[in-house]
């Protein structure tokens, strides 16, 4: 792989959302709408569970996070499938740039969206929510690199295994609010019942949204959500493995004719 | 003169559908080729094939001396395409398209720069330059879709169909560059459904039909092997019997081999009939031999089937 040509791919797809950014502000949006009607009842739950600083947003705004995260994948897929819709898959197989250097630019771009709006959404709630982890802003934000980087190849898996754009969009909405809900995003998972708590242990969602919940709540710092880490990097590696497998067996996409 | 395609014993199937048939052909540098045929004739497979889109079931193709699939990125390094589609990102203006593809196939800053702005001039879209490609008109964005496909350093460039939609003067644009592309040594493969474009670009014709080459040669060549000149009398009402003369709707028809047309001889014998004294002939249409009836010679009024 050449770098020079994963950066002209980097630099293409960052015109592309650049000149269409009004899905990514809008999913950075809603969860801070969003946020304020939830932040009673979350304030409510967590004193119940012995929180009394809590203000709510501890509970609130990860969940929204990642639930809008989940939502941001669709990003991916059209990132990958427009290629089609718009006719340049061809020109880009026949240009010097391999297909490896393409699926590694765009998913370079791909993650620094996840990766932005995760980042917003928890600066704009510390402004306006007041959501202030009493643990390491270090292991925050190491969590939020590492999960940004499992929902881009989420959304690479799902690419690489469909044919049809719409088919993806379907698999990638369905799944993200499963796994969103799944993981904690609407409600504390230990409400769950039984097979449900631990059919979210092969959720990344809930293993993300548990160490936020450590650094939020709990003084929570590396050490302390070292598992979660490691459980995280390790559904990463299996969506990289299987996406990669995915390419290899379907590299053509059909885009939206 | 050295060859810039070499396609040996090519065939390809889809879904036990044959689309191309043990195709042989050679191409030269700096030739036009323009590829021809009826729809679902093979060319648009054809061209795929020959620029890797996809694989042949069968035969070999070597780019420029090199066999098709090794040294993938040295070959597409001299490849340009546009593809039958318009193929550009209409969130982009229309430098921010040309330079993208710049980078895409490898060139540097500096030679982005300039090749923008060559093609810019070339298919006149300077003044355009910074419009969004969604805002353009269908000419001009066909301009700008053949303009990406130069965006490189490409020694054979594919145009599939490239003027479909162009007004006149986009048309005229496209055909000047293809000119300069073949003074410049580089090999042109050009499809189009236009054959006064073919005539204009004095190209070489290569006409596929059922997944086969059945003609290929110079203009002259095959108007002169498969066109047939024809000579209509239209008549108001009933048609007169004349010997020679077929009925064709509300007409007789008279064709014949370019060699054997001597109209003048022809139409006196006719008018002179003694049948045709009692018809009210009202019109006489004469087709030329030209790359239109060869064409039309070489179809034999029969299309095939869809690629």
């Amino acid at each position: 792989m050449k770098l020079r040509q994963i950066s002209a791919v980097t630099r293409l797809n960052m015109h592309l959302q650049l000149a269409e950014p009004s899905v990514q502000i809008i999913m950075i949006l809603i969860p801070i709408v969003m946020a304020p009607f939830m932040l009673p009842a979350a304030k409510a739950q967590l004193l119940v569970q012995g929180y009394h600083a809590a203000n709510g947003s501890e509970q609130v705004v990860p969940g929204l996070a990642v639930l809008f995260s989940f939502f941001s994948v669709q990003l991916i897929i059209q990132n990958f499938f427009n290629e089609a819709t718009y006719n340049t898959w061809d020109r880009l197989q026949v240009s010097i740039t391999s297909l490896p250097e393409i699926i590694t630019g765009k998913a370079i771009i791909a993650y620094i969206i996840q990766l932005l709006q995760l980042i917003a959404v928890v600066l704009l709630s510390s402004v306006l929510f007041n959501f202030s982890p009493n643990g390491s802003w270090l292991a925050l934000a190491v969590t939020l690199i590492i999960f940004s980087a499992c929902l881009t190849f989420f959304g690479i898996l799902l690419v690489s295994w469909t044919d049809s754009a719409s088919f993806a969009l379907m698999l990638s909405n369905f799944l993200g609010v499963l796994m969103a809900g799944l993981g904690g995003s609407l409600s504390p998972t230990n409400s769950f019942p039984d097979w449900a708590q631990k059919l979210a242990w092969f959720d990344p969602a809930y293993w993300a949204l548990s160490a936020i919940k450590k650094i939020s709540l709990d003084h929570g710092n590396l050490s302390m959500i070292k598992t979660n880490l490691i459980i995280l990097i390790i559904i990463t590696s299996l969506f990289v493995l299987l996406a990669l497998l995915g390419f290899k067996l379907k590299p053509l996409k059909a885009g939206d004719h | 003169m050295p060859k810039a395609i070499e396609l040996v014993h090519v065939g390809k199937k889809f879904k036990n559908r044959t689309i191309l048939k043990d195709i042989n052909l050679v191409i030269n540098s700096g030739e036009i080729i323009g590829l021809l045929g009826p729809n679902g004739a093979g060319k648009s497979t054809l061209i795929k094939i020959m620029t890797g889109l996809i694989k042949q079931d069968y035969g070999e193709v070597y780019l420029l001396g090199r066999q098709l699939g090794q040294q993938r990125r040295n070959t597409n390094a001299l490849l340009g395409l546009a593809p039958q589609q318009l193929a550009l990102y209409p969130q982009l203006t229309v430098v921010q398209n040309l330079k993208n593809f710049g980078f895409i196939n490898g060139l540097n800053q500096t030679e982005v720069n300039q090749k923008t702005s060559d093609l810019l001039a070339t298919f006149a879209l300077t003044s355009i330059k910074k419009q969004l490609a969604a805002d353009l008109s269908g000419g001009q964005k066909r301009r700008l879709h053949s303009a990406i496909a130069l965006m490189n350093n490409a020694k054979i460039v594919f145009l599939d169909e490239p003027t479909v939609g162009a007004d006149v003067t986009s048309r005229d644009k496209i055909l000047n560059a293809v000119k300069r592309l073949s003074q410049q040594g580089i090999t042109v493969i050009y499809t189009t459904h236009y054959l006064q474009e073919i005539e204009d670009l004095n190209a070489k014709i290569v006409f596929l039909n059922h997944g086969k080459i059945e003609a290929i040669g110079s203009k002259e060549k095959i108007i002169q092997q498969y066109a047939h000149p024809a000579i209509e009398l239209w008549f108001q009402g009933k048609l007169p019997t004349i010997a020679g003369w077929k009925r064709k709707g509300n007409c007789l028809e008279y064709k014949t081999a370019p060699a054997n047309f001597p109209v003048a001889m022809i139409l006196k014998s006719a008018l002179t009939d003694n049948e045709i004294q009692n018809y009210q002939l009202q019109e006489i249409k004469l087709s030329h031999s030209n790359l239109e009836s060869a064409y039309r010679g070489l179809i034999k009024g029969g299309i095939s089937h869809e690629a």
